[in-house]
């Protein structure tokens, strides 16, 4: 199962609303949402959609970026009606040193099944947070591949064990992609589960983990796509404007950037729905707007990683 | 400033100046965070709540009027041109006033447009005067008119600057400070259309260059903006600031409302386009007494 994280954020969320509406069939994507906005239109939307194609997801409770951090009961109220049914959801909690006061939370609200997700500051000896890793509720944990021990433990408690990457490297400007054509995105897919027995992978799809807010028109547009590679390896491509200098005409930039992609993919050659939506707008000299290529970029690595566990 | 600060006065007025942050009452008004002002009022003026203040609204007051006489920063400046000048000289009726407008290389600190179109450039006390010709002649490439806005102490400095440019000067006046017209600016007529279409928005652009000639270029969105910097250089330089002008009073502007709010915080209203009801809001906020 590939666990993608994604802030409930309206174009991560379309991202996932649209991937589900046709992959829903066969889906290996579990996602997993931390809420980050007072407002909750697209959230809800976006759950809605995911219930209706019976597609499970966590959603974080204690979100630790954006409007909600600390707002458990604001979220809760706010989704109340699409979270009645447990069966379609499950809870997540991030866990730093926060340990005690989750398992308080998890108890008095009787949640059966949760995932954590562990950050680095995490000390898998303590005591508090033994004692939260031993709750029977506890069944899915997200780990950052450096800690060895943390998953021994959580082996041996029998809980799902899944690994999460920081796999975008995120440059300081776009323009700074113009000389990374393309780099190496991860190819734990092939050895997570047999090899190194974990129960699934995670990662931030194409974005960075960090939280980042708004931003200014930037002077380069980029557009970065993963791909499979020598059969076996997954990448992403940046496919970056020529004319750099100054943020105006974002239009022919796209131009330029899109122009660059669907060379790319016709060559390969490869395709998808998110290709094609791309290669779309591109046809018909249409610029979609900054919000959809980010979209368009995030459903092809679920596109992606959904075909690849797929087969 | 004739007198050196001491170093612990000089340490109170930043942090006076730093109240007077967007970024901070963007917060105010979306939570009910009083944090960034109560940090310094705990460290410096708590003593004074019930005597000097007793509200928030009145704490603002005296910070700036602090400012206003010992610390006159970029805040202090923007605020008393609007207060000094555009409200009591030119008028808000049919003008409408931006902050930070991208023009070439350079940010203006303020524009206006009404008949004409005016960028204003600050230089405080505090300010070096690095850059200040390669943002001029920016500034003059596609407003009308532009202005140093100074200090009387740096009136002389500035006055050496090319002629065309005026000088505002804040002046001190009876205990009070006033937005003086030391030189008035020479209206150029001149304008760079490869310029101005660059501080234009997309529809501003088309709107420009469909209104002069009838129709957009048959061509894809993607090559729209060459086509239109290329057609827009054809436009005589009077009908084209015309244009211009005409372009940017239709943006969405809060210069009408800016009479009704704290004098104090005109400048931060402006920044953060304010409208009515969350001005109400805010208003409601900074009314209640302080609490720490």
């Amino acid at each position: 199962m590939y666990y993608p994280y994604l802030r409930g954020k309206q174009f991560e969320l379309l991202a996932l609303r649209e991937f589900v509406e046709k992959y829903s069939d066969n889906c290996k994507v579990f996602p997993i949402i931390e809420p980050v906005k007072n407002s909750f239109n697209s959230m809800k939307i976006a759950l809605k959609k995911l219930q209706e194609k019976n597609v499970p997801y966590a959603l974080i409770l204690n979100p630790q970026n954006g409007e909600l951090i600390g707002k458990v009961e604001t979220i809760l109220e706010e989704l109340v009606e699409l979270l009645l049914d447990t069966d379609k959801w499950i809870p997540a909690y991030i866990v730093n040193t926060n340990a005690k006061g989750i398992s308080n939370h998890i108890q008095t609200k009787g949640y059966q099944q949760v995932m954590l997700i562990c950050q680095n500051s995490v000390d898998s000896n303590n005591l508090e947070f033994l004692e939260l890793i031993n709750l029977p509720g506890i069944t899915k944990a997200l780990i950052s591949n450096d800690n060895r021990s943390l998953k021994r433990k959580l082996d041996r408690l029998g809980k799902d064990v899944i690994r999460l990457d920081d796999n975008f490297k995120p440059q300081k400007r776009n323009s700074d992609y113009v000389d990374i054509p393309e780099e190496i995105f991860t190819e734990e897919h092939r050895y997570y589960d047999i090899e190194d027995k974990y129960q699934g992978l995670g990662d931030y799809t194409v974005l960075t983990s960090d939280f980042l807010e708004g931003g200014r028109l930037p002077y380069a547009v980029a557009i970065h796509l993963t791909y499979e590679k020598n059969s076996d390896e997954i990448w992403v491509r940046h496919f970056v404007s020529d004319t750099n200098d100054d943020s105006t005409n974002i239009q022919g930039k796209f131009g330029e950037a899109a122009e660059k992609a669907v060379h790319f993919f016709e060559q390969i050659p490869f395709s998808n729905d998110s290709i094609a939506e791309l290669t779309g707008y591109y046809r018909n000299e249409q610029y979609p707007g900054l919000g959809v290529l980010k979209k368009i970029s995030i459903k092809n690595h679920l596109e992606l990683m959904n075909s690849i566990l797929s087969h | 400033m004739k007198k050196q600060m001491a170093h612990g006065q000089k340490e109170k007025m930043r942090s006076y100046a730093s109240i007077f942050s967007s970024t901070s009452f963007a917060r105010l008004l979306k939570n009910e965070d009083f944090d960034f002002i109560n940090k310094k009022i705990e460290r410096y003026d708590s003593n004074k709540i019930g005597k000097n203040f007793t509200t928030y609204s009145e704490y603002i007051r005296y910070a700036y009027n602090s400012l206003k006489k010992e610390y006159r920063c970029e805040y202090v400046y923007k605020n008393e041109l609007i207060n000094e000048l555009l409200l009591k000289k030119y008028g808000t009726e049919n003008t409408v006033v931006i902050n930070e407008f991208k023009v070439g290389n350079s940010v203006a600190d303020m524009v206006l447009f009404n008949g004409t179109s005016k960028a204003f450039e600050i230089k405080t006390e505090l300010d070096s005067e690095k850059r200040l010709s390669g943002q001029l002649n920016d500034y003059t490439k596609i407003f009308k008119e532009c202005y140093i806005v100074t200090h009387e102490s740096l009136i002389e400095k500035y006055l050496e600057t090319d002629e065309k440019i005026g000088v505002i000067a804040i002046i001190k006046h009876n205990n009070s400070f006033k937005m003086r017209e030391v030189r008035k600016a020479t209206v150029s007529e001149d304008i760079d259309a490869s310029v101005l279409i660059r501080s234009l928005r997309t529809q501003e652009y088309k709107n420009v260059v469909m209104a002069y000639f009838g129709q957009l270029p048959c061509v894809s969105n993607f090559q729209m903006f060459d086509e239109c910097a290329f057609l827009m250089k054809q436009i005589p330089n009077s009908e084209l600031h015309r244009l211009f002008i005409t372009e940017l009073k239709k943006r969405a502007s809060n210069t009408q409302l800016l009479q009704s709010f704290y004098k104090e915080l005109r400048q931060l209203c402006l920044s953060l386009k304010i409208n009515q009801k969350d001005y109400q809001e805010l208003s409601l906020k900074l009314s209640q007494p302080i609490k720490l």
